[in-house]
């Protein structure tokens, strides 16, 4: 996992996954689970918890649930400025997340 | 010029880009293809994604690749002796919304190559990274060409910013940096 101000925002899971969904923009529980080598059980929990704090918002499109930060946090300016300054020191989870493609391929290109 | 199974990457793109020279069509080299080129031992593409010049987008395009042996497979060409994907785009060469009409032409003996320049495919690369879901394999990409080749670095943060994207350039430099 990323060195980042662990507890900063709780335990260090809860940190993590804020910080995640802050970087990924727009993710789902088992994208961050992955990029951070959690259980998705314990994700899930952390976005719970974050969501009834007001600092995310999820929703179901199709059959997944889908995770950002909330767009109507009074506080979102100030909140994103300090996950940005800790995504610049994240350099591990960048890489991590590089792992990831999340562009789609034209079709009929191999992946 | 004959394409077989011991040519790199980069032996392709020169084949290619003078075949359709000599057809009298300029094509230039793009996307993650141009990633490759500039940062070979980072960063290894399988696709050669060439645009066409505006003044070339007439006539039969896919006539040079034929000639050479690639076979059309849906939207791409293939060769049966070549792992390497071959893209022709029909659009203007562009990042984002912006025209791009200078790019830089290697040479090597009698073969050519066009290809955006470093700045620009470091831009293009960094496309990715932007936006409401950002690839950091873009910005990975980004990074390698930027450590191989010379950028317009005050460029790329004036582009980001216009964008909106100042916070996404932070991470580009501070990494570029570290």
């Amino acid at each position: 996992m990323s060195k980042s101000p662990s507890g900063f925002f709780g335990t260090a899971a809860r940190t993590n996954t804020l910080l995640a969904v802050y970087m990924l923009g727009e993710t789902y529980p088992a994208q961050v689970a992955e990029v951070l080598g959690l259980r998705v059980y314990l994700v899930q929990r952390a976005i719970e918890s974050l969501e009834e704090a007001g600092m995310v918002v999820s929703g179901l499109e199709g059959n997944q649930r889908r995770v950002k930060i909330n767009p109507r946090l009074i506080y979102k300016t100030e909140l994103e400025a300090l996950l940005q300054k800790m995504s610049v020191n994240a350099v591990d989870l960048q890489k991590k997340m590089a792992e990831y493609r999340r562009r789609p391929r034209r079709i009929g290109k191999e992946l | 010029m004959i394409i077989d199974p011991t040519l790199s990457f980069k032996d392709v793109a020169f084949i290619v880009c003078t075949a359709f020279k000599n057809a009298g069509a300029t094509v230039i080299l793009s996307g993650g293809g141009a990633a490759t080129i500039y940062a070979p031992d980072a960063y290894q593409s399988r696709d050669l994604d060439f645009v066409f010049d505006f003044w070339s987008r007439t006539g039969t395009p896919e006539k040079p690749l034929i000639d050479l042996g690639y076979e059309r497979k849906g939207n791409f060409y293939r060769h049966p002796q070549s792992p390497f994907t071959i893209d022709i785009i029909d659009t203007p060469l562009s990042i984002g919304d912006e025209e791009i009409t200078k790019w830089d032409t290697l040479v090597r003996g009698d073969q050519s190559l066009n290809i955006i320049t470093p700045t620009d495919c470091v831009r293009d690369r960094l496309m990715w990274f932007m936006g409401t879901r950002p690839d950091y394999s873009g910005l990975e990409q980004a990074l390698y060409v930027a450590k191989e080749q010379s950028i317009d670095l005050n460029l790329i943060e004036k582009w980001m910013k216009s964008q909106g994207e100042a916070d996404r350039f932070e991470i580009f430099r501070s990494r570029l940096e570290s």
